[in-house]
């Protein structure tokens, strides 16, 4: 039988099993007419039907007894055996035993009654082994004490440790309450709830840890709730002691063990850095009701364990702030050295998640904050010219509101793209997930100027707010101020002191040079050769006319870095100009967010300096939090140092800040196919191609996820696709050279290879795809060559050379010569 | 550059995911072996009332075998589809020896490996589903190793889609063809393939 007769014996079943009874006999008499043997096979096939669906479902195994009948773990006959009591019904001489309270993997556990101190206690029996073998017995007495010496509101007290008739046993404080586990079984936590608990095991683990004490079997099983929220930590140091150590990683293990480290799992040494780990699955499953690494089949996924690579928080909880997911990242970083050094650092950054502040790096996406989209004014002037005021008006507007901490903004990109929707304000306020939304109108005429502008809840269409402004042009500030001072006090945002100030900070500027400025913004925005010529005359007049107007350096300076970082202009020439305007507009104004992030776009891009990028970028968010461009390129930098999950969060942050922005989503695609989420990055790249399918960036990035997930042929294909869609040839070429190359088709890499290079003198194709090309080719010591070259002319790509190449061309990566690539670029500390 | 046949597993999947072919001919024997040594200490050791789980199986081998801080995370599908190679081999080979050993063979006592099949029924049907998923790989080979990943190396639909690329409703259809043209192949009741 051959191949393609297969193929249509296929289709002719499938479509028979697509219809049923008499009808499925006329379609076979129709589908196989003239055709006798096809007709047979079909048939055939169709006569197994009452036997498919069972064939090869068990495994081809002998399989056991299910997992639930078997004896509890560590357990033997004499654990379960009731404890042995004297004549007066006590055990010890002092515990009158009230009930079983379960039993587990350690053993068996009771609610007993001291009656020296007439008290409840839980009283622990762990596996006979401990008491038969020596050196396991004096090992537990050893943990015992350490854990003994524990005295912490978060952990559970332990009073005493002993044996009794061959039976070794723990005392501990009775605790009148369930196990988080339990809890989690009753429904996954509100985010407030979760936080409360994860403190106090944090804080638990703390003071444990600095006693020198490690839990290494933290799980929801072994956290008590003493009340709703009061945690305590149970069972320390037990996972240590020979013979009750639950065997890891062992097939068919009847524990799951889901909360085990990456150290754990592989056998190496561990120490107080696996508690952090395991708590970071606690959260996880507080928050979500599931381990973060069950599959569904409720196997451990060790793959994930091993590669910390949990499937997104947020993805089973989206309504968990951006800040908690950051922090259960930075716990399950299967890199110790990556994951929080110290449980009290966790615990800092709990509290400033609880705080609604920002935990180290990422800042909160907060949903209980007041929202608000500012639409572009509509241009009622009689000759339809202002349509830059009116735009410009709004953008204004969302420039100080997003400056103000306790209110969320949706950003410019994604507040207009609704404009030319024709949504009514119920439809705007779910597209972009705000509750309120101020729209305006302009009107001009020589120096006359109206405006008005109206407050309205999405959810009933109410005017919170509503005003009509006649004045003079020279009164534009004033009311932006009004109007920004009105939205703030009907939002009732709580304002910090020093952005009660910076409301108010406005320099007075001739009217024109500000209409100036206006258009320059206008144009800027509407990124395209003609339109970036146009904004810089408009600056350039702007600063001609008044040189101290530091917005209009700063719109100068964001012009020349877009222009070098889409290799538009020369990089060599472009980013020094950036610069330049960048610090004319910081001497003004050295709080021009928008100066400073250009001065960290620089810095990443062009200077490889990876600490000024840094201090740049977070300069622009701390005086901009809603700078979701800013944000975005912080992604970028984090990407550079290797810090895969804070660049994800950092990226979903900046979407939610302005979620109809194609640039941002083509950051998302490249961010995340980066970070080795291809999956991620192919569902941002199928929004990013429906919000602008001729925005050829994401066509390159979704190709690099295709790569990334060995999907070679779909990586090829959606780069042809982006190359209809306006992909630039080069960025097309270095993924078809390293995909062809990868086939085998080795001819075809060549030729694409030479294309490349012969381009590269003409225009600016980046050397290092060349070097990925000639790596995929065999040939090392081109592409070494090509990476210097990279280096020499400062070739963009060069800043995550690092990571592409483990991608694209992981040999290369791992050849001696690399370490000098990384040298020169000072990329050595996150180097693989 | 060949790798020679002495190179470690994490060299060779490194070598494989990007493309080396012959990489994969030798990875397989690796694998097998661990496999199959892992296999028999668990059915051993493990106490009675334990099911010996064949993904918690690979999940182990792939630990023993794998340097994990010199690969990828994705190198994780292709050590699945290795592994899944690897645990036919031994099941098959099992069942094959017990067919031997039946007909007259050499060897008079039960083997390690046949412990690992439940049924001598079971075994002889085994052979024949091998023999049948060789032929079902030369005209569709995806199928062929949709039942690989499925039925050998235990994954679920959406493990299986991961593994291949493909989409988990392309698996389910796949899964469904291919059981259907098995079962006729291995009860004999249609046309030679």
């Amino acid at each position: 039988m051959t191949a393609e007769r297969w193929r249509q014996i296929e289709r002719v079943y499938l479509a028979a099993l697509a219809v049923d009874g008499a009808r499925r006999a006329a379609m076979l008499d129709e589908a196989c007419a003239g055709d006798a043997d096809l007709r047979r096979d079909v048939d055939t096939l169709l006569a197994q039907e009452p036997r498919v669906d069972r064939f090869l479902e068990s495994r081809p195994w002998p399989a056991g007894p299910a997992p639930s009948q078997a004896v509890a773990e560590g357990g033997d006959e004499t654990v379960l055996a009731p404890p042995p009591v004297d004549g007066a019904g006590l055990f010890a001489g002092r515990y009158r035993i009230v009930r079983m309270l379960g039993q587990g993997g350690m053993g068996v556990v009771y609610q007993a009654e001291d009656v020296r101190l007439r008290r409840f206690v839980a009283l622990k029996f762990l596996s006979s082994a401990i008491a038969a073998n020596p050196q396991a017995r004096s090992r537990f007495l050893r943990e015992a004490q350490a854990a003994a010496s524990l005295d912490d509101p978060y952990v559970c007290t332990l009073y005493e440790a002993g044996e009794e008739g061959g039976r070794a046993y723990l005392v501990m404080a009775f605790i009148d309450g369930p196990t988080l586990k339990e809890r989690i079984a009753r429904g996954r936590l509100a985010t407030d709830e979760t936080l409360s608990i994860a403190r106090d095991i944090a804080s638990g683990l703390a003071s444990a840890h600095a006693r020198g004490v490690v839990h290494r079997d933290i799980k929801p099983g072994n956290v008590l709730l003493a009340a709703p929220r009061l945690a305590k930590i149970t069972d320390f140091g037990l996972a240590h002691v020979e013979g009750v150590t639950r065997s890891t990683g062992t097939a068919g293990a009847a524990g799951t063990p889901a909360y085990m480290s990456p150290e754990q799992a592989q056998g190496l040494p561990t120490d107080h850095r696996t508690d952090i780990w395991s708590l970071g699955c606690v959260i996880y499953e507080m928050l979500t009701g599931r381990s973060p690494f069950a599959t569904p089949s409720g196997q451990v996924d060790v793959f994930a364990i091993v590669h910390g690579s949990a499937p997104a928080l947020t993805a089973f909880r989206p309504d968990v702030p951006a800040a908690l997911a950051a922090v259960v990242d930075r716990c399950l970083r299967a890199d110790l050295r990556a994951r929080y050094q110290r449980a009290s650092d966790l615990l800092a950054d709990l509290e400033r998640v609880g705080a609604g502040d920002t935990p180290s790096a990422a800042r909160a996406v907060r949903e209980d904050l007041p929202s608000i989209a500012v639409l572009p004014f509509a241009d009622m002037s009689p000759d339809r010219t202002q349509d830059y005021f009116a735009e410009g008006m709004a953008e204004e507007i969302i420039h100080a509101l997003a400056r103000i901490e306790g209110l969320r903004v949706v950003a410019r990109t994604s507040s207009f793209a609704v404009k030319s929707k024709g949504l009514d304000v119920r439809e705007i306020g779910r597209v972009l997930n705000v509750a309120n939304v101020l729209e305006g109108s302009v009107w001009s005429a020589g120096s006359r100027l109206r405006i008005t502008a109206q407050l309205i809840t999405v959810d009933d269409g109410f005017h919170l707010w509503s005003e009509r402004f006649d004045r003079e042009a020279g009164d534009v500030f004033a009311i932006q101020d009004e109007i920004t001072a009105a939205i703030v006090e009907r939002l009732a945002v709580a304002l910090h002191l020093r952005e009660r100030a910076a409301l108010r900070k406005h320099r007075p500027v001739d009217p024109e040079v500000y209409a100036l400025y206006l258009k320059g913004r206008y144009f800027q925005s509407r990124v395209s050769a003609e339109t970036v010529e146009r904004a810089f005359r408009c600056y350039g007049e702007a600063v001609a006319k008044d040189p101290t107007f530091a917005p209009a350096h700063a719109g100068i300076a964001g012009l020349w870095g877009d222009l070098a970082a889409f290799n538009l202009a020369p990089p060599g020439e472009a980013w020094p100009k950036a610069r330049e305007a960048a610090e004319r507009a910081l001497a003004l104004d050295p709080d021009s967010s928008e100066a400073h992030h250009t001065i960290g776009h620089i810095a990443l891009w062009y200077e490889w300096d990876w600490t000024a990028a840094e201090a740049g970028i977070a300069r622009a968010l701390t005086l901009n939090p809603g700078d979701a461009l800013a944000r975005g390129r912080y992604g970028w930098f984090l990407l550079n140092r290797r810090r895969f999950d804070e660049c994800g969060a950092a990226i979903r942050q900046a979407l939610a800040s302005d979620p109809l922005s194609p640039v941002l989503y083509g950051f998302a695609v490249g961010l995340h196919a980066a970070c080795g989420r291809g999956d991620e990055a192919l569902s941002d790249f199928r929004r990013a191609v429906d919000l602008a399918p001729g925005f050829g960036l994401p066509y390159f990035h979704a190709a690099i996820a295709y790569t990334s997930l060995g999907r070679l042929d779909e990586a090829a294909d959606v780069v042809e696709s982006g190359l209809r869609q306006g992909l630039t040839v080069f960025w097309a070429d270095c993924i078809l050279g390293i995909v062809r190359a990868k086939q085998g088709r080795r001819d075809e890499a060549a030729a694409i290879l030479a294309r490349m290079i012969e381009q590269h003198r003409r225009a600016s194709v980046s050397c290092a795809s060349i070097a990925w090309v000639a790596a995929n080719l065999g040939d090392f010591d081109m592409a070494f060559s090509w990476l210097d070259r990279g280096y020499e002319e400062r070739d963009g790509l060069m800043d995550w050379v690092h990571v592409y190449t483990d991608i694209f061309a992981p040999a290369l990566a791992r050849d001696p010569r690399f370490r000098a690539v990384l040298e020169r670029m000072r990329l050595t500390d996150v180097a693989a | 550059m060949p790798l020679p046949a002495s190179a470690d597993v994490t060299s060779l999947l490194v070598a494989w995911s990007e493309g080396d072919e012959t990489a994969l001919a030798l990875l397989v024997p690796k694998v097998y072996a661990e496999l199959h040594r892992l296999a028999h200490h668990h059915m051993r050791a493990e106490s009675p009332g334990r099911t010996l789980q064949t993904t918690a199986l690979v999940n182990e081998a792939y630990l023993r075998l794998v340097d994990t801080r010199r690969v990828r995370w994705q190198s994780r599908a292709h050590f699945l589809g290795v592994a899944a190679q690897a645990m036919r081999r031994i099941l098959v080979d099992a069942a094959r020896a017990r067919g031997a050993r039946k007909r007259g063979g050499t060897s008079p006592r039960v083997s390690l490996d046949e412990s690992l099949l439940p049924a001598p029924e079971r075994g002889a049907s085994l052979v024949a589903l091998d023999d049948a998923l060789t032929t079902l790989a030369s005209v569709d080979p995806r199928k062929s190793q949709v039942v690989e990943l499925r039925y050998f190396a235990g994954l679920s639909v959406a493990e299986t889609a991961a593994v291949l690329g493909v989409s988990a409703e392309t698996v389910q259809r796949d899964w469904r063809v291919a059981k259907a043209w098995l079962l006729r192949e291995v009860a004999g009741g249609g046309p030679p393939g």
